[in-house]
């Protein structure tokens, strides 16, 4: 049984899945950096996400 | 007759008001149940019922109310007191003491009565009091946690009181302006995994967890995705077309002993999470990168 609820609330509100997600996302920075410059998405099946951008034409290069 | 009074007053003092404020706030908060002796059982009931009275007791003492108040008002209160309770405790004590001064005790009675009465007309007003103000409390835990008072406040007194399945299974902790979805993923003991979102919880009488009800259930095909590995067909990466809506309407009720274990999280609102994720990609300022838009599997 959980004793110290005060610190179980406090868990519970830091890992939400947008924070996890952020985390993540600044992680993998260069991964996600180099999949949008060059075919303009990146996914990520993990945070079940994908993400698209436009590379300013940077992938026909 | 002198044990009736006690367990009288013991009960309108005590125990009605610590029934009165466990009523009440389960309808807005989920309680942390356990069993308890018959002495823990009067001792909550005393905290319960402590604050209420100490105020009463002392907002008579200062005059402030009661007496020749609402409801019951009585002009001779403050000579008659002591002197009332004596006669009535007296006649209750021997009969002999009755018989003899029947019309006296009698008067006393209906004095000792009023001011009874008016005592807890008074106490059970500060008594909805306390228990409005523990249920907002409560309700605007993750509003007033920012709070360094309050936060102590809270750890130590209004949180012990509360189930730790309603701060788990409710977004207890988030601003219901944000309208999150708690949803589970929850492997049951025959070894199937379920995922969808928690519409309700059962607790038993000693507070456990006795089932889930989850709306939008679905189950995953852990065989199908075995078959297919097999056969190096299947998709690794994304195993999302391997969850399969459970048909019926909806609700599924899964009892606590086929539960094994449970991963709970609070989701946002699709549109939400995607400007978040969308906003935390811009932070990472890529170059030549514009135009970002975000899609969300479940």
């Amino acid at each position: 049984m959980v004793t110290d609820l005060e610190r179980l609330s406090k868990a519970l509100s830091e890992d939400t899945p947008e924070k996890l997600a952020e985390r993540e996302l600044r992680e993998n920075a260069t991964k996600i950096a180099h999949a949008l410059e060059t075919t303009g998405v990146y996914e990520d099946p993990k945070l079940g996400l994908r993400i698209s951008a436009d590379n300013n034409g940077r992938a026909g290069h | 007759m002198i044990a009736l009074i006690a367990s009288a007053l013991l009960g309108l003092y005590v125990f009605v008001p610590y029934i009165f404020f466990h009523r009440i706030s389960s309808l807005f908060i989920r309680l942390k149940k356990f069993q308890r002796t018959k002495t823990e059982e009067i001792v909550a009931g005393i905290i319960v019922a402590g604050l209420p009275f100490v105020a009463t007791l002392f907002l008579f003492s200062a005059g402030w109310i009661g007496g020749c108040c609402v409801p019951y008002s009585l002009p001779d209160a403050p000579r008659q007191n002591v002197s009332d309770y004596r006669i009535v405790f007296d006649a209750a004590y021997t009969d002999r003491y009755f018989t003899d001064h029947e019309q006296a005790t009698w008067d006393a009675l209906d004095r000792v009565y009023r001011r009874q009465a008016d005592f807890l007309v008074w106490n059970y007003f500060f008594l909805v009091l306390e228990t409005a103000g523990f249920i907002m409390l409560v309700h605007y835990y993750w509003y007033f946690r920012r709070n360094a008072f309050y936060r102590w406040f809270a750890s130590h007194v209004l949180l012990p009181a509360v189930s730790e399945w309603h701060i788990l299974l409710t977004d207890f902790n988030f601003s219901p302006h944000e309208e999150r979805r708690v949803m589970a993923d929850i492997m049951s003991k025959d070894d199937i995994l379920y995922r969808g979102d928690i519409a309700e919880y059962f607790l038993d009488c000693s507070g456990e967890l006795s089932g889930l009800l989850l709306k939008n259930p679905e189950r995953f095909q852990f065989e199908k995705l075995k078959e297919e590995r097999k056969t190096g067909v299947a998709k690794d990466k994304d195993t999302d077309e391997y969850w399969k809506v459970i048909p019926g309407g909806g609700n599924f009720y899964l009892p606590n002993n086929n539960i094994g274990s449970m991963n709970i999280r609070y989701a946002l609102p699709e549109s939400a999470f995607e400007q978040l994720i969308r906003d935390a990609v811009q932070r990472l300022n890529l170059k030549g990168v514009s135009n970002i838009s975000v899609q969300l599997h479940r």
